[in-house]
């Protein structure tokens, strides 16, 4: 342990609530640069091993590990590959890794924790108490494991350029003309341009699932803070692990997402006006400046289970902002969709029939008009495609929630969580 | 009773669609908290600046507008294609890790 108190030299851990330093023990509170680190160097002597080197145990059916000794007490550490402070299993104390964050490896700045471990969670029980599919068990949840994990990221500035073809479908109806007709047309637009990028934030941690990490932005970049080991103490922490080649990668992707909406809103106009665009292609190109600055963020993960499977749930530890998708109630939510669905089917086949029946007359005295018939067969072709275009918008909407789901019940990020010290 | 036939099934898809569109929007709204990201106006301090627009009548365009404007044409305007070797070379990606990895725990006997 390398923060001691100045009083009692007992272990101090930062406290996300006053931004300070606290000891446990005497209740003393300090300013992060306040707390001078001692015998820094060697600190950063101490180096992770691998338990064979520790051990010297070479046979290949041994499992390995990493293993770090705990400055306070001397036990040893397990860590995992990119592990930077964790806690040790025997004296409790915050372990920090100086090795992993020395010199060349160091961080340059940190967002500190703001978000304290018990608002973390009351933020979301505030957020699934409002959910109207959350099933029961979920709304009571009982927290498995809280953990505050500072995540590494790189924060990049570039250009990005792009040139998009896109495609728009036009649909006018005619109602002047006698015969009430639409014509389809399709027209393409191209779009090539540039923008500035300015501190585009991409995790540099390759066991964090993209998807979920982008979730948890924005960030407030102004409240970076000049790193400083002081403010991992209490806290998980991992290294970067990402290379350049996927970080500018990762940058290009997202770009191109962005200036594709961009154009799409260019050719939308100016009112913004609803029309069917598509992007048929994109050729993106982003170059990187060299002054990629490599940073800390908070996040408290909350684990649980439902129905024995895991669900791991976020929390920026800055902007307390929550991110999950959880599991929803199937029965309520098939039994509503099926009640509704027959309901409407009701109503509208009646309606339906009343139509065909103009379209279609089966009595000889029925007044019989083309004009009529042409107009219910038109609206019947309308309401249909809209009907269409509206299951495909639900299903799309479905599968994009599910695969939230997936993320939120994600076995590779409960791993992340739980395969920690403490 | 045809008639009948095609107006229920015209009736449930129609039904189907009405519903699954409520619903589904009611669960995203209940249960996908926190679905966003960084927008555009988050990372860019100006507008996209739109070097060339144009309208085509059909897809057969679209070869001819990447050439000119896409990837191909971007090292004849002077534009830098990334050596990304360039990027983290101060080392900051330790390579000296040894590549073991969980389970932890796992007494080595």
């Amino acid at each position: 342990m390398a923060t001691l108190c100045k009083n009692c030299g007992g272990p101090l851990i930062f406290e996300p609530s006053n931004g300070k330093m606290n000891c446990k023990i005497c209740g003393s509170t300090f300013d992060v640069n306040e707390i001078e680190i001692t015998d820094r160097e060697l600190l950063e002597e101490i180096k992770v091993l691998s338990a064979k080197e520790v051990f010297g145990a070479d046979t290949a059916g041994y499992y390995d590990c990493h293993i770090y000794t705990c400055s306070s007490c001397g036990g040893d550490v397990i860590l995992n590959k990119t592990e930077s402070s964790t806690y040790c299993l025997y004296c409790g104390n915050p372990t920090i890794v100086f090795n992993r964050v020395s010199k060349q490896k160091r961080p340059e700045f940190i967002l500190p924790f703001k978000v304290t471990r018990e608002r973390a969670v009351e933020l979301i029980r505030q957020e699934v108490k409002k959910g109207f599919f959350v099933p029961k068990e979920i709304r009571n949840f009982d927290p498995e494991l809280v953990r505050g994990i500072y995540i590494p990221y790189w924060i990049v500035n570039g250009t990005h350029y792009n040139a998009a073809f896109i495609k728009e479908t036009v649909t006018e109806r005619n109602s002047n003309s006698r015969n009430s007709r639409s014509r389809v047309e399709t027209i393409y637009h191209g779009r090539a341009g540039e923008f500035k990028i300015r501190h585009m934030t991409l995790d540099a941690s390759e066991a964090l699932n993209d998807n979920s990490s982008m979730k948890l932005e924005p960030f407030d970049l102004t409240e970076l803070e000049e790193f400083d080991e002081n403010y991992l103490t209490g806290f998980y922490s991992d290294i970067a692990d990402v290379k350049g080649f996927k970080v500018a990668t990762a940058a290009n992707y997202r770009a191109d997402q962005m200036f594709c909406e961009e154009a799409l809103n260019d050719c939308r106009g100016f009112r913004m006006e609803k029309k069917s665009l598509q992007i048929i292609t994109s050729e993106p190109h982003t170059v990187l400046e060299e002054d990629m600055v490599y940073a800390m963020m908070p996040c408290w993960f909350v684990t649980t289970r439902y129905k024995g499977d895991p669900i791991t749930i976020l929390v920026n530890g800055e902007s307390g902002k929550v991110v999950c998708t959880l599991p929803f109630n199937k029965k309520l939510f098939i039994a509503l969709t099926v009640l509704v669905t027959l309901l409407c089917a009701f109503v509208i086949t009646i309606m339906a029939k009343g139509i065909l029946d103009i379209i279609f007359p089966q009595s000889s005295y029925y007044h019989h008009s083309r004009r009529g018939s042409s107009d219910g067969l038109s609206l019947f072709l309308y309401v249909g495609a809209a009907a269409g275009t509206a299951l495909f918008a639900a299903i799309r909407r479905m599968k994009r929630f599910l695969l939230n789901l997936s993320l939120t019940k994600s076995a590779q990020t409960f791993k992340y969580v739980k395969k920690r010290q403490g | 009773m045809f008639l009948w036939i095609l107006a229920g099934a015209f009736g449930l898809f129609m039904g189907a669609a009405i519903a699954l569109s409520i619903f589904s929007k009611m669960l995203d709204k209940s249960n996908n908290i926190g679905d966003s990201t960084s927008t555009f106006d988050d990372v860019c301090p100006e507008h996209v600046e739109f070097t060339y627009k144009n309208t085509y009548e059909n897809e057969s365009y679209k070869n001819q507008f990447l050439r000119d404007h896409g990837l191909r044409s971007y090292a004849k305007q002077g534009i830098k294609m990334n050596d990304y070797g360039d990027l983290l070379d101060d080392n900051i990606i330790p390579d000296e890790l040894p590549d073991v990895d969980i389970p932890l725990f796992k007494p080595l006997v």
